[in-house]
């Protein structure tokens, strides 16, 4: 259980306070309620690129990382189709500083030509290493546009291509800043070795004072359903071939999510699941097997990925996993196997929930789904799902005419 | 409303209230030391198994990975699909890990279900059998990872670098070849067991939140029984390193659009006084988002995603090491930056002020290191499997504080000599060494 205080400051900024007194620290997270998904489809990577200018310095602070390093603090921040999330540690007596630091950034950055061509460079190298300069790095620059034709799920938060970034204009990145970055457009969550009615105090004194900003209602064109099967295949200089077999699926709020949260980890979470005994010990048809979800917000991705043997077709490949889904569809799981998942994800949580960091990004991002408290229910939204709601769910969503698969083909085989 | 000034700092504190305890050690009745590590509260844990590997029945690299993965893959009584699926059927993830040095495996499950997932991973650690059918599937697949590491320059780059500093002869400096995996016997994994997993050469890490008598209690029971005996100690000379004299390494991939650098030197390891000292240096120079090669590389030339140095502890010495990758029409400029940030070091003192916040910095990382029973188990496994213990974060928060812009010159002139750093770059470069 997560308890945890909560209020709205009059400029319309959610702000959550989380007391752990077993730690020195204190965290500040904010999540703001925008990522890739709210960028022009000729202007992507805007969200990610932006992550990186709000560390260049505020309108009123130079420098963003030399007073909380002073302070004995660090930050990072992460950018996602749905989100763009910031956030410090630091011991918990210089929590002011992250304040200070974190509401002059919300007021106002300082824009400068110098710090986007830095940036901007810096990103390219990041869009490179990471996408370009990696064995199999281009898989989501192929499977999200395959995948999604009309929700901005089809580009990946980096951007669809690195041309975007470097047009990246001053007044490109404004715009940006003054459409997305708002009190009212976000959530804040200080947890950790903290007082609440001092933390609140704290802050209305650094937030309040920003204007609430006219942020505009989202209207994303919905994904339509998908008809027809789909299919790509690239070849590329990798030693071994790859499949991805990816299937729409539910919104993350919906029950059906944790339905299929626990069919991925039924299929594949851990050396007893189902694709690495089958397909990868008794057939040996792969060498490493995955199944997961994109965990977005708006309709997601069921995904499966397999890496295939050089001893193995890809026909071949794609059957094996496609009798295995088939197998969900039509029969339901064992009890005993439905239960070990869900103590799988039991443990999974307590652990992913013994720091203050990790309770702090959790609770904005449920915060942000609509209500923190959802935080201490999810374990029961799991327990309480049944085999036959499984195989139902298993059965609308394994269809061929639902699935894009990628085959990634080494230039090496045959 | 409170009147605020945005542009000075609101008043803070320096890290000086430092709360460095040692966690109490015991032992099992067999002898096998103990740390227990307590927050009191949830009740999950961590349990980490250690042991150490002894290079002389590690015929090849291959063997003690192999033989810590593999002891999860049979036993007298079970066989792999029967261990996995009682692990996880309690819910519980089980990480396994192993170099030349240590082998250990760590347990993560809810406290409810300890007891009977101490029983498996006690009958995998001292009874496994090792399937020859289990180990080529194995070798197999680890043959098909290897080959797509090998197409990462990072990990070319690594592996050079890693044979310039140590040697071919050296363990640390024996790397897998792709044909190491075709064959590897399952005696020399018996072998290594044998002489590495027992209670002799065993340490034992439990962190989280749980009942300290009960959970003693069951350690004894599965760990700390005399029928599990010591096989001696495990006892050896230091290898000596024995690099060809060759330092610069340039590994071609002209399709790559980064090339993977490092640079760096042979140095002590933990036990060394100077090695405090060193973090220090280290960390002016690559350890932290706002270190020179940081400001240099990325921030104001944008070479680079990333850059950043770190000093390798092994059991017997270790190293320093400078990695970055970078765009690879950059890697001759990038290059001369890391060498410009060396020199810099080497002929100008660091300004009080950089100084002082590279220690306050280094004092909030140690609060860090130290919050909560996992933060502080996982400082504790690399002093102890080193035959160190907290009196290092001592000597360290000490040699923080006093350091000087004058000591750290010194340092840096002793060991960041170019003339003593081994150089790989792969991708590209206009002027390969």
């Amino acid at each position: 259980m997560i308890d945890f205080e909560k209020a709205t400051l009059s400029n319309g900024l959610e702000t959550i306070v989380h007391t752990d007194r077993s730690t020195p620290l204190a965290t500040v997270n904010i999540l703001y309620k925008t990522g890739a998904r709210d960028e022009y489809p000729e202007k992507t990577g805007f969200a990610h690129l932006f992550e990186h200018l709000m560390f260049g310095g505020s309108v009123n602070i130079p420098s963003y990382d030399e007073p909380l390093q002073k302070a004995g603090g660090e930050n990072n921040a992460f950018t996602s189709n749905d989100i763009t999330n910031y956030y410090l540690t630091l011991p918990s007596e210089n929590l002011e500083t992250g304040l200070w630091l974190e509401s002059d950034r919300m007021l106002e950055l300082d824009f400068s030509q110098r710090s986007l061509d830095i940036q901007k460079n810096v990103v390219i190298e990041e869009y490179r290493q990471r996408y370009l300069n990696q064995p199999y790095g281009d898989i989501w620059l192929l499977l999200r546009p395959l995948a999604f034709k009309t929700h901005p799920y089809k580009w990946p938060a980096i951007g669809k291509d690195i041309s975007h970034i470097e047009n990246a204009t001053l007044e490109d990145v404004k715009q940006f800043f003054y459409t997305h970055y708002a009190p009212n457009n976000a959530v804040m969550v200080i947890a950790g070795n903290v007082e609440p009615e001092e933390t609140f105090r704290l802050a209305e004194k650094w937030f309040s004072p920003i204007k609430r900003r006219d942020v505009p209602e989202r209207n994303l064109p919905a994904e339509e359903e998908q008809k027809e099967a789909r299919r790509l295949a690239v070849e590329r200089d990798v030693p071994s071939s790859a499949i991805y077999m990816a299937y729409h699926m539910c919104e993350r709020t919906a029950t059906n999510f944790y339905s299929a949260d626990l069919l991925s980890d039924i299929l594949a979470n851990g050396k007893s699941s189902r694709l690495y005994q089958r397909l990868v010990k008794e057939r040996k048809l792969f060498s490493e097997i995955n199944a997961y979800l994109t965990g977005d917000l708006d309709p997601g991705l069921f995904v499966v990925k397999g890496m295939v043997k050089n001893s193995t077709g890809m026909e071949e490949a794609e059957t094996a996993i496609r009798e295995e889904l088939d197998k969900l569809a039509a029969s339901t799981v064992e009890v005993k196997e439905l239960e070990k998942v869900k103590n799988r994800i039991e443990s999974r949580e307590a652990f992913t929930r013994s720091n203050i960091l990790n309770k702090a990004i959790d609770l904005a991002y449920y915060e942000f789904m609509g209500d923190a408290s959802m935080i201490n229910g999810e374990i029961e939204k799991y327990r309480s799902r049944t085999p036959e709601e499984l195989r139902n769910y298993a059965a609308k969503l394994f269809t061929e005419n639902n699935c894009s698969v990628l085959c990634y083909l080494s230039s090496k085989k045959e | 409303m409170e009147k605020t000034d945005r542009n000075i700092q609101p008043p803070y504190k320096l890290v000086d209230n430092l709360n460095i305890s040692e966690p109490g050690r015991t032992a099992l009745g067999n002898g096998i030391p103990l740390w227990l590590i307590n927050s009191g509260t949830a009740g999950a844990l961590r349990v980490e198994i250690l042991f150490e590997t002894p290079f002389r029945h590690q015929k090849g690299p291959l063997v003690a990975p192999a033989t810590n993965s593999m002891i999860t893959e049979g036993t007298s009584t079970r066989d792999s699909g029967e261990i996995s699926g009682e692990l996880e059927y309690y819910g519980a993830y089980l990480n396994q890990f192993a170099n030349r040095d240590f082998a250990g495996l760590a347990l993560y499950t809810l406290e409810k279900h300890l007891e009977p997932l101490l029983g498996i991973v006690s009958d995998v650690v001292r009874n496994p059998v090792f399937p020859g059918e289990e180990l080529s599937v194995y070798l197999s697949n680890k043959k098909e990872e290897f080959a797509v590491n090998s197409k990462k320059v990072k990990f070319l780059a690594h592996r050079e670098f890693v044979k310039l500093l140590f040697g071919h002869s050296h363990p640390y400096g024996q790397l897998p070849e792709m044909n190491d995996f075709d064959e590897l016997d399952r005696e020399e994994l018996a072998e290594l067991h044998k002489s590495a997993y027992h209670a002799g050469n065993c340490k034992i890490i439990v962190a989280g939140g749980f009942d300290e008598d009960k959970t003693f209690g069951m350690l004894n029971r599965f760990f700390g029984d005399s029928e599990w005996s010591s096989n001696g100690e495990v006892k050896e000379d230091f290898p000596q390193a024995s690099s060809s004299g060759c330092k610069k390494k340039f590994v071609p991939k002209p399709k790559n659009v980064q090339s993977a650098i490092r640079a760096g030197r042979p140095l002590f390891n933990k036990s060394n006084p100077l090695f405090p000292e060193m973090m220090v240096v280290n960390e002016v120079l690559g350890g932290y988002f706002g270190s020179r090669l940081m400001k240099n590389l990325r921030e104001e030339k944008g070479y680079t995603y990333s850059v950043g140095s770190a000093l390798v502890s092994h059991k017997y010495g270790g190293y320093l090491t400078v990695a970055t990758e970078v765009g690879s029409h950059v890697s001759d400029e990038a290059l001369k930056e890391i060498h410009r940030e060396l020199s810099l070091l080497r002929e100008e003192p660091v300004p009080g002020e950089e100084l002082q916040l590279v220690k306050n910095f280094m004092m909030g990382e140690l609060l860090r290191s130290f919050d909560g029973p996992f933060s502080i188990a996982d400082s504790l496994r690399p002093v102890i499997l080193h035959g160190e213990d907290f009196s290092f974060y001592k000597r360290t928060a000490a040699a923080i504080r006093d350091m000087t812009s004058v000591r750290l010159q010194e340092l840096a002139a002793r060991f960041l000599k170019e003339e003593d750093m081994c150089e790989v770059v792969a991708g590209k470069m206009k002027n390969p060494f």
